[in-house]
């Protein structure tokens, strides 16, 4: 009785901090302070239960064949919150956003068939930085410059079964849409005069992407491989009000990736997680041309999932991730991060997953600790026994 | 209950003030964290002060009649009358035992003046007629208006309501209805101040005409009203003085050469900076605004745009100098080029009273100063 009646109070606690939470993200548009370079911020995975077990591409919802069962429909939405303290120089800058990085279906068909639609952010172009107050020629100027927008997915997939459920193959195409506004306010502020120029860009492109997961035994193994296939960027520069510069169908030529997960479920309401990722940014080019300032990306995630009942597991990763970008001395930006999360049931509907990560990211001068919390809900079948849910959909 | 639901409350207040704090100084962190990472080619701004190529000082009557203060008086600089005008054509005139003009200035001295008749033949029209024309096109015979040479009545104005008296005659009576367009207000040469007097816009202050008649009285507001101004060995130099004024107004024309600075900038600053050697106002204030200057020939006849280009400034007596901020005319100068004829300067509005700035000349005279930056990269260098 009093453990129900402190696990009222805690779910209160949390609503109440959650919705407060909400409101006041919603005010303030944050950003990885490493958004700005690139593509921007890569997201491999946006929902809370990969966020939770360390990042997980080939064993979660990114692989077209993922999970290897599904037997009813289910659809799936997260929203993240990001809480980030950049450091640089001994300076420090708190800032917080939140925006929603996805959402998909699954539909099990006859034969073992299955079809999806996801749509989910890949890069996350949000920014908001300030350069430092500097005297020039007796006036004192300073830029601030403000970035929203990214590239999203829209994908469409099918996928099978095969040996009663031991294998599923899974496909999907996706187009890739993206739109970016970078707004540059000038200041002189001896007089508060305020210049703004801006700059918009869209980005097209498509990719194909093949999965699958195999169970042998208490051994679970997910592949998945993607091609991006070239690309398409235009952008214009407006200055006071027109047009200064502009860029038609600048084509890239993007990377592929291959992601290796695997799962052991050897151990009572025990499951490990490997998950492994590459990508090959070196080999990125624009206009049929390499260029620098990319790096070939690697990610390392091991987690545990925990049940302590039939009704509440426990989440528990690490994560290890060296990204794409170079920072501006170039040294490859990499971020290693402690994640956990858990589920809570929502009785005839599905379930709300929810995640915190601790992640540190840096290159060589500047480093950011972000908080990211990811909340995730699922509508699908009725609440069953959870063991065995990351392949018994 | 009501301990739990105050508990509640205090709970939620508690995170709401938390967040609300929170809010507040993650909005004014502005500290410079991250932007070394934008890794684009940024351009240092660049700033340039610019003397005027080109200026044209002038002075020139302009209509007064639609302000809202009819200005009466004389100095050694200035000089200012007031013509009014009563819609009494069919009035009978039978019966009548005392006329009355009431004035109410709104701010005064003590000005001394008389009455006239405006003649018959010069018909004259608010809202063109100046210092040297009746209406658009039609000169006074003399300037400053022609009237008779009778005087009605002589008044000083004393305080802020003036009850002046008319004789009342027959031949009187009869010029006022029917062989006259008005009275003017001439001030006497030995003034040497102005009093401003609510016009027909004021409509609870507007002068009245009053015709008295046994046990009854008639009022009449002017059916056109104005004041027309005249300078007295008042003009600048068209060439070398820079003027500014209202009532009698003086405009400058200014021209800048801007052909240095590239078409694509983005102008982050430019204020025009007119030092001022000396001023003269009725008031405490004198307002100044910009205008685009639409041809290339500086006289007093070049056109100017109808709107007010760039924000009015306001100049009280302490100030030094007026600073324009004209960083959209700049712009659209330098997007524009051929489009570059200058910029006007002058009163505004001009028709309110009587004010005049002179401003400094030669190297300590008007300048521009004008900061501007290189548009920003893209993502991808583009």
């Amino acid at each position: 009785m009093i453990t129900q009646i402190k696990n009222l109070r805690l779910h209160r606690l949390s609503g109440t901090i959650v919705i407060a939470l909400l409101i006041a993200a919603v005010s303030i548009k944050g950003q990885s302070f490493f958004s700005m370079r690139g593509f921007g911020e890569q997201l491999l995975y946006t929902d809370a239960y990969s966020n939770s077990l360390g990042g997980l591409v080939s064993l979660g919802r990114e692989n077209p064949a993922f999970p290897i069962a599904l037997e009813k429909t289910s659809f799936y939405a997260s929203v993240t919150p990001d809480f980030v303290i950049g450091q640089e120089a001994r300076a420090n800058r708190v800032i917080y956003d939140i925006r929603p990085v996805s959402v998909d279906g699954k539909i099990p068909l006859p034969y073992g068939f299955r079809a999806g639609l996801k749509l989910s952010e890949q890069f996350n172009q949000n920014f908001n930085v300030y350069s430092d107050s500097t005297q020039f020629s007796n006036y004192w100027i300073r830029r601030h410059i403000i970035g929203h927008g990214g590239i999203y997915r829209l994908a469409g997939g099918i996928g099978k079964s095969f040996f009663n459920r031991k294998l599923t193959l899974g496909f999907e195409y996706s187009k890739l849409l993206g739109q970016s506004m970078e707004r540059w306010y000038f200041e002189v502020m001896n007089g508060n005069y305020i210049t703004l120029d801006t700059i918009n860009t869209n980005y097209s492109g498509n990719s194909v992407r093949f999965g699958a997961m195999a169970n042998i035994s208490f051994v679970t193994i997910g592949l998945s491989a993607e091609n991006i296939l070239p690309g398409r960027i235009n952008s214009n520069i407006i200055s006071h009000g027109t047009i200064v510069d502009s860029v038609r169908g600048l084509k890239y030529t993007a990377p592929y990736n291959i992601g290796l997960g695997i799962v052991i479920d050897k151990l009572s309401q025990t499951k490990l997680f490997l998950d492994l990722y590459y990508e090959n940014w070196s080999s990125i080019k624009f206009a049929d041309t390499l260029v620098s300032g990319f790096k070939n990306s690697m990610k390392y995630s091991i987690a545990a999932e925990h049940w302590l009942n039939d009704n509440y597991p426990l989440r528990i990763g690490l994560r290890y991730y060296k990204t794409y970008l170079e920072d501006h001395y170039g040294k490859q930006i990499y971020e290693y991060a402690l994640t956990g999360g858990s589920s809570v049931k929502i009785p005839k509907f599905g379930f709300f997953d929810y995640s915190l990560e601790i992640i540190r990211r840096q290159g060589r001068g500047l480093k950011e600790t972000i908080g990211r919390i990811n909340f995730s809900i699922s509508y699908d079948e009725a609440w069953k026994k959870r063991t065995r849910r990351w392949g018994n959909y | 209950m009501n301990k739990i639901m105050l508990r509640k409350f205090y709970r939620y207040s508690l995170v709401l003030l938390l967040l609300l704090v929170s809010t507040l100084l993650i909005k004014c962190d502005r500290t410079p964290v991250g932007y070394d990472e934008l890794g684009r080619e940024i351009s240092e701004p660049i700033f340039n002060n610019f003397r005027p190529v080109n200026h044209f000082c002038y002075g020139k009557y302009v209509p007064l009649g639609s302000a809202d203060y009819l200005v009466l008086g004389r100095n050694t600089e200035y000089e200012s009358r007031v013509l009014l005008q009563f819609p009494i054509d069919t009035v009978t005139t039978t019966g009548i035992t005392g006329i009355k003009l009431i004035l109410y200035p709104k701010h005064f001295s003590t000005i001394s003046f008389t009455l006239h008749l405006i003649n018959k033949e010069s018909e004259w029209v608010e809202n063109t007629t100046t210092w040297d024309r009746a209406y658009e096109g039609q000169p006074w015979i003399t300037n400053g208006g022609d009237y008779h040479s009778l005087v009605l009545a002589s008044a000083t104005l004393t305080s802020d309501s003036c009850i002046i008296p008319i004789a009342v005659s027959s031949s009187i009576l009869d010029s006022l209805q029917n062989n006259s367009n008005g009275i003017i207000l001439l001030p006497n040469s030995t003034n040497d101040s102005f009093a401003t007097i609510n016009s027909k816009s004021i409509s609870t202050k507007a002068p009245k005409l009053v015709f008295e008649y046994s046990g009854t009285i008639r009022n009449f507001t002017p059916s056109q009203d104005c004041h027309i101004i005249n300078t007295i060995n008042v003009a600048p130099q068209p060439y070398i003085d820079y003027w500014v004024g209202a009532g009698y107004p003086f405009r400058t024309i200014l021209r800048f050469n801007l052909d240095t600075i590239p078409s694509h900038v983005t102008i982050a600053y430019a204020e025009l900076v007119l030092p001022i050697q000396s001023q003269y106002s009725l008031s405490d204030s004198i307002d100044v605004g910009t205008w685009q200057v639409l041809d290339t020939v500086y006289n007093t006849f070049t056109p100017v745009a109808s709107n007010i280009w760039v924000s009015a400034t306001r100049i009280v007596s302490t100030d030094t100098m007026v600073i324009f901020d004209i960083r959209k005319a700049v712009q659209f100068w330098i997007t524009k080029p051929d489009s570059n004829f200058g910029i006007q300067i002058s009163g505004y509005p001009e028709n309110y009273e009587i004010n005049r700035i002179k401003f400094k000349t030669g190297n300590i005279g008007p300048y521009l100063k004008i900061g501007y930056i290189l548009p920003p990269k893209g993502r991808f260098g583009q």
